[in-house]
């Protein structure tokens, strides 16, 4: 079996004040094994711990105790960066700077060269769907528009391993959709996607697995399908059953020795019917 | 080996310096378009403007109050962007959270720090250029408008001074510090000669026309504080010409007769004049005099023997031919950038551990802290002085003898001795880059200087990036 892409052994952070005593544990001995092409949600309320995980994966916290290995190593392994993608929670950027330079600078970092950093800056501006305001300065960028910048900065160089903190945050829907899309591509491609979300549609409509975590203890891990299922539950949907044959489909179920909890008609998302308005709408000008 | 050719794939070459070079280049472009770096120079510009322009000022002293701004103003405006801009860059990185993705790319925090550094560096070496080159065309055109000349001299020193004692009954005070290599007193009989021994002068840098610049200290009675001097030319050729030195005013003679048939005796020259304390005299030697190996002496001594004579070292100097102006004035920018350096190395340094206005207030101090460290290494032996007297007045004073009125308490004294200490220890000596005096009296900046100043911002500049480092690396981001 291949070594977990992220790994980590009782991780804990305990934060101090300026005179080292210790005031609040916000992660407590977290064990994780993330493998390879694996979408994992981290789902918790806020202040629940993920950040602070996250910021320990990337190298900006450091352990109190315990251990956390990224692509096998520790991580602050500089080179290891260099296979790694980070999207914080808001996108943090240099406001004097367009979309293209933003780009640019950090492709700079990755020691890409120029003519590969102009195509790459292409390429993920059209993704994000930016290429007409690539040429404008951040500052003057909605905070949408500024994140899907952050976005294209996470994938500059073209990472095995995409960290996604609250990746839909301060998205409107469509833009949220492209970015689940987006997640989902990465999976196909057999990227690791680590993904901290507190918005449960999100993780439920990309993650394969999921951990849950509450006051920095992991109480919930598993794939999304064991831990969403209800046992000894079957839903079957049907289409052209009138009232009367759903009579009868009803006593047939009894006679099977089942029983009908509960007989409903289905709908579709509220996301779901936002999009298809704005599909329509689009396609209609 | 797979990864590698996938990097490859993606263009990736890797060398420590590119994150280093990315970074730097994100100061400059990030200073010029916050337009604090636009402002100060063109602000620098109009000052110097106006104070050429200003009717009120007599057209002789523009050139020389055009040059004080030019040498301190830019100073002043250099510390000003290094205070402003980059003692609030890693500060701002941090506050704002752009930190968490930097350093979530493959960028050390050293490379973030040399990539600060290197980048307001460049923009400092830019802006010294920049407003170094047009004051120094301004100060051209002003000093064509008021007819002042803008050149400079080298004073060459002797390499060595001794008191000879004609005979023995003269008072002799001759003392040696690191600041002062020889001083001495002379006093009482008339006899104590200072000589002043030239070993190797250029000779392709001197006119022919030597000027001889002195200098003495006089103590005199009745608070006179001028005496008669003797100064004497002492060749070491002997077939030298008289006449050169006897157009020029000197008392030409021999040492002893010249005879017929032998060798001549060694020549001399004198001189005769009033020094005063505070003024310095000059006068004309001939170049003819000085041995092809650039040899000579000089010997001082009084023509009154009421009077005492201090002479040092510096108190005689032969003055060499005109130098460019441009030179000497880049050599003084050099020195300011040096002394830029060493600010903007301890103001990153605190950016590594203080909230931008903490820091902008750290750099302001080293500043002020490290022009002041020739005052504080002035005051010490004062304090040193007083500390004894207030610990033997305490003793008398346990002794049951009088106690003194109002002493400073021993303790205080001892925290000023320990803080000046602890001050002068720490703090880089700015003065150390200050060359705008010379520069102003029309002197030659020694390149010695210059490279003194370099060894010391280097040292400075290195440990303040390393100690920066070692709190940086310590550094967690919430």
């Amino acid at each position: 079996m291949p070594d977990p892409v992220i790994e980590t052994e009782k991780l804990t952070k305990i934060f101090t004040d300026f005179w080292g005593r210790k005031k609040h544990k916000a992660v407590d001995s977290l064990n994780l094994k993330i493998e390879r092409g694996e979408v994992f949600g981290f789902l918790g309320p806020n202040g629940s711990g993920k950040t602070t995980t996250m910021k320990m994966l990337l190298g900006l916290l450091y352990p109190t105790s315990g251990s956390a290995r990224v692509l096998g190593q520790d991580p602050s392994h500089i080179a290891t960066k260099e296979r790694i993608g980070f999207l914080p929670e808001e996108s943090y950027l240099y406001r004097f700077l367009n979309a293209v330079e933003t780009l640019d600078f950090y492709g700079k970092l990755f020691g890409m060269a120029r003519d590969v950093r102009r195509k790459k800056a292409e390429e993920l501006l059209d993704l994000v769907g930016l290429k007409d305001a690539k040429l404008r300065p951040v500052k003057e960028y909605s905070k949408g528009m500024a994140r899907r910048v952050g976005l294209a900065s996470a994938l500059i160089n073209d990472p095995e391993v995409i960290f996604l903190d609250e990746p839909t945050s301060g998205l409107d829907p469509i833009v949220s959709r492209q970015v689940k899309d987006l997640i989902l591509e990465l999976k196909k491609k057999g990227k690791t996607v680590f993904m901290s979300s507190h918005l449960l549609a999100d993780i439920e409509d990309v993650c394969d697995r999921v951990g849950i975590m509450h006051l920095g203890v992991l109480r919930a891990t598993g794939t999304l399908r064991e831990m969403i299922l209800i046992p000894g539950k079957t839903q079957i949907t049907v289409s052209g059953l009138t009232d009367e044959k759903r009579v009868g489909v009803t006593q047939a179920i009894e006679a099977a020795g089942a029983t009908v909890d509960a007989v409903s008609e289905p709908h579709s998302s509220l996301e779901d019917l936002f999009l298809r308005v704005i599909g329509t709408r689009k396609e209609a000008n | 080996m797979l990864r590698r050719l996938e990097a490859l794939g993606l263009g990736i070459r890797r060398s420590a310096l590119g994150p280093v070079f990315a970074l730097s280049g994100l100061t400059v472009r990030e200073s010029v378009r916050k337009k604090v770096f636009i402002v100060l120079a063109v602000f620098t510009l109009v000052m110097l403007g106006a104070t050429a322009m200003l009717p009120a000022i007599r057209a002789e002293d523009r050139v020389p109050l055009v040059e004080t701004w030019a040498q301190r103003g830019i100073t002043f405006f250099g510390v000003l962007l290094v205070v402003f801009l980059a003692g609030v860059s890693i500060p701002e990185d941090i506050e704002e959270r752009k930190i968490f993705t930097l350093l979530s790319k493959p960028l050390a925090r050293w490379q973030l720090l040399a990539g600060r550094f290197a980048g307001f560096a460049c923009l400092l070496a830019a802006f010294a250029l920049a407003t170094g080159l047009i004051s120094a065309v301004f100060l051209r055109v002003v000093s064509r408008g008021s007819g002042a000349t803008l050149a400079n001299t080298t004073e060459y020193l002797a390499s060595e001074v001794r008191i000879e004692e004609e005979k023995s009954q003269a008072t002799i005070l001759a003392r040696r510090t690191p600041d002062k290599p020889f001083e001495a007193t002379i006093s009482g009989s008339p006899d104590g000669v200072a000589v002043y021994r030239f070993a190797r002068l250029p000779l392709h840098d001197l006119p022919e026309q030597v000027p001889l610049r002195l200098s003495f200290d006089i103590q005199a009675e009745a608070l006179l504080m001028f005496g008669i001097v003797e100064i004497f030319i002492r060749p070491a050729a002997r077939d030298i010409s008289p006449e050169p030195a006897r157009k020029l005013g000197w008392e030409v003679g021999w040492s002893e007769k010249p005879r017929e048939g032998q060798p001549p005796p060694p020549i001399m020259a004198k001189r005769t004049f009033t020094a005063k304390v505070g003024v310095t005299s000059e006068f004309l030697f001939p170049r003819s005099w000085i041995d092809r190996s650039g040899a000579i002496d000089f010997a001082v001594k009084r023509a009154q023997p009421g009077i005492g004579l201090t002479v040092r070292h510096g108190s005689l100097a032969v003055v060499s031919e005109p130098h460019n102006f441009e030179w000497n004035f880049a050599k003084g920018l050099a020195s300011t950038f040096l002394l830029w350096t060493v600010v903007l190395a301890l103001t990153l340094m605190g950016s590594t551990v203080l909230s931008a206005p903490v820091n902008l207030l750290f750099g302001i101090a080293v500043f002020v802290a490290g022009s002041m460290i020739g005052f504080l290494r002035e005051s010490l032996p004062a304090v040193e002085h007083q500390l004894v007297q207030a610990e033997q007045e305490e003793a008398a004073a346990d002794d049951g003898h009088h106690h003194a009125k109002d002493p400073i308490p021993t303790p205080v004294l001892r925290v000023s001795q320990a803080i000046s200490n602890a001050v002068i220890g720490v703090v880089p000596d700015l003065a150390e880059f200050d060359v705008s005096v010379p520069i102003l009296q029309g002197r030659d900046v020694p390149v010695e200087t210059v490279g003194r100043g370099l060894r010391t911002a280097l040292l400075y500049a290195a440990g303040a990036l390393l100690l920066g480092l070692a709190f940086f690396r310590m550094r967690e981001f919430r």
